[in-house]
């Protein structure tokens, strides 16, 4: 991270997961190798608040928030409980696509049905796309900066740079950074299908030749970001490096992407520069490949036009986890970051036959690999890119 | 409603409600130190109280109510009313 180089090197200490793929690290890295239901709408069936939350804490926190908690609670766990920071200098950036639209659409029912002296007085401090951020911060009583940036389904992955950043430029010592989403409602779920974004089969295949488009998901992740030198002298674990990041807008149409991948490219270009890498200093892409005919195409010709035409490995996780939105770039960083981990990178599950007009190196099979750079990408409707280059552990 | 039993529903309900023991509804016990009670959790409650009891109550009710005991006082004297109106 360019800033990062000046000042302060950004590593990840601690990583924490709640996804349809699994819940906690082993589960999720485990579930990233397994066969996925055919399933459209992906939801985390087996999650319960109970280890982090009381009954009354569950009814007026939405369940993006539980998500939220949840994945922050096993992050500092993982790292070995609350870094040794002043509170004031420990912040939480934590992004979501749709916030509490679960709590909302229950409220409309309420006014419809009951009238607006019935609508709970939690409803808004529920819905906030901030409340995740807020539930976090005031869990573990961190002072510092505490944010949600909401960019759609890039959100996850602008979250993590905008963390590494505070962490960069001395803000924060630590920072908890990631993302949160539980929006599948029947409302977003029509909304989704009737713009024909969301797979009619029930199946997320990246890249194939047969994809009709994204299985709607929901799950959290949470990266715990620290000071580099400070984590190596207190002995933290260390799962891998911030070393940059992008972040760009189309600036084409609200919700197709650019031509071509044009914003794609630039937006990995430009996380390169910060990272001060060159394109064969990358070893892997983590994609976003979605599932659905544009972004695929779009995305595949970015990459092929920025590494060449098959000129690095990519997965996709999406094929397991489902499009998790808000939190998808957040689940993709910890993939990335466990990949270091297992000397592994991740299969693209459920694609069977890439599709030949894309010039990508489909990674479809588990591949042992020596860890290098990775870029992982992420983009919402409205344009909105985002890139992360991660480094293993050096 | 018999006095006895209409505290009795309203200890349960409260107890639900709030996520506390039954045994922690004292007449004395302070809504906001003791039973956890914050202006939205009162508002709540009490969305929960007037449905269950129909009645309404009071818009200051919270301004001036302290303690367990002077939520079940109230809603004794408010169902009184709402029965002996009724007869």
């Amino acid at each position: 991270m360019r800033v990062a180089r000046e000042a302060r090197r950004v590593v990840v200490t601690g990583l924490g997961v709640v996804s349809p793929a699994g819940t906690g690290l082993e589960a999720f890295w485990t579930g990233l190798q397994t066969e996925p239901p055919l399933r459209r709408e992906r939801t985390v069936d087996d999650f319960d608040p109970s280890p982090w939350l009381s009954g009354k804490q569950v009814r007026h926190l939405d369940r993006f928030t539980h998500f939220a908690i949840a994945a922050a609670a096993m992050a500092l766990q993982d790292c070995g409980g609350v870094p040794p920071v002043d509170p004031a200098r420990a912040g939480v950036q934590l992004g979501t696509g749709i916030g509490g639209v679960g709590t909302l659409e229950t409220q409309v029912g309420v006014l419809a049905a009951r009238g607006p002296a019935r609508v709970s007085p939690f409803t808004i401090p529920m819905v906030m796309s901030n409340a995740g951020a807020a539930a976090v911060s005031l869990r573990h009583g961190f002072q510092g900066p505490s944010e949600t940036l909401t960019t759609a389904c890039a959100a996850g992955t602008h979250s993590v740079a905008a963390g590494a950043r505070m962490v960069a430029d001395g803000r924060c010592d630590v920072v908890l950074a990631g993302g949160a989403e539980s929006s599948m409602t029947p409302t977003t779920v029509a909304a989704f299908t009737v713009m024909t974004a969301l797979s009619r089969t029930g199946l997320s295949r990246p890249f194939d030749v047969g994809r009709d488009g994204f299985c709607i998901a929901e799950g959290a992740a949470v990266l715990v970001l620290e000071e580099r030198e400070a984590a190596r002298a207190r002995g933290a674990r260390i799962y891998g490096e911030v070393l940059g990041a992008a972040s760009t807008c189309d600036a084409h149409h609200m919700t197709a992407p650019s031509p071509g991948g044009t914003g794609a490219a630039a937006c990995m270009r430009l996380a390169l520069a910060d990272a001060e890498l060159e394109t064969t200093d990358i070893r892997a892409v983590n994609a976003h490949g979605t599932s659905t005919p544009l972004n695929d195409a779009a995305e595949a010709a970015a990459v092929a036009t920025v590494f060449g035409a098959g000129g690095v490995p990519v997965s996709s996780i999406k094929g397991v986890t489902g499009h998790g939105l808000g939190a998808a770039g957040a689940l993709e960083a910890a993939s990335v970051l466990l990949s270091f981990l297992h000397r592994q990178l991740p299969p693209t599950m459920g694609t069977t036959e890439v599709d030949p007009a894309l010039e990508v190196d489909v990674v479809l099979e588990p591949r042992g690999w020596e860890p290098g750079p990775t870029l992982s990408n992420s983009f919402g409707f409205g344009g909105h890119n985002g890139s992360l280059v991660l480094g293993p552990p050096s | 409603m018999p006095p006895a039993d209409l505290s009795q529903r309203l200890l349960q309900l409260t107890a639900e409600q709030l996520s506390v023991s039954p045994a922690a509804l004292r007449p004395d016990a302070l809504l906001g130190d003791e039973l956890g009670v914050d202006s939205l959790a009162a508002i709540e409650w009490g969305m929960s109280i007037e449905d269950t009891f129909g009645i309404s109550l009071p818009e200051d009710s919270w301004e001036y109510i302290r303690t367990y005991g002077m939520v079940d006082d109230l809603v004794q004297r408010l169902v009184r009313r709402s029965t002996s109106a009724q007869a």
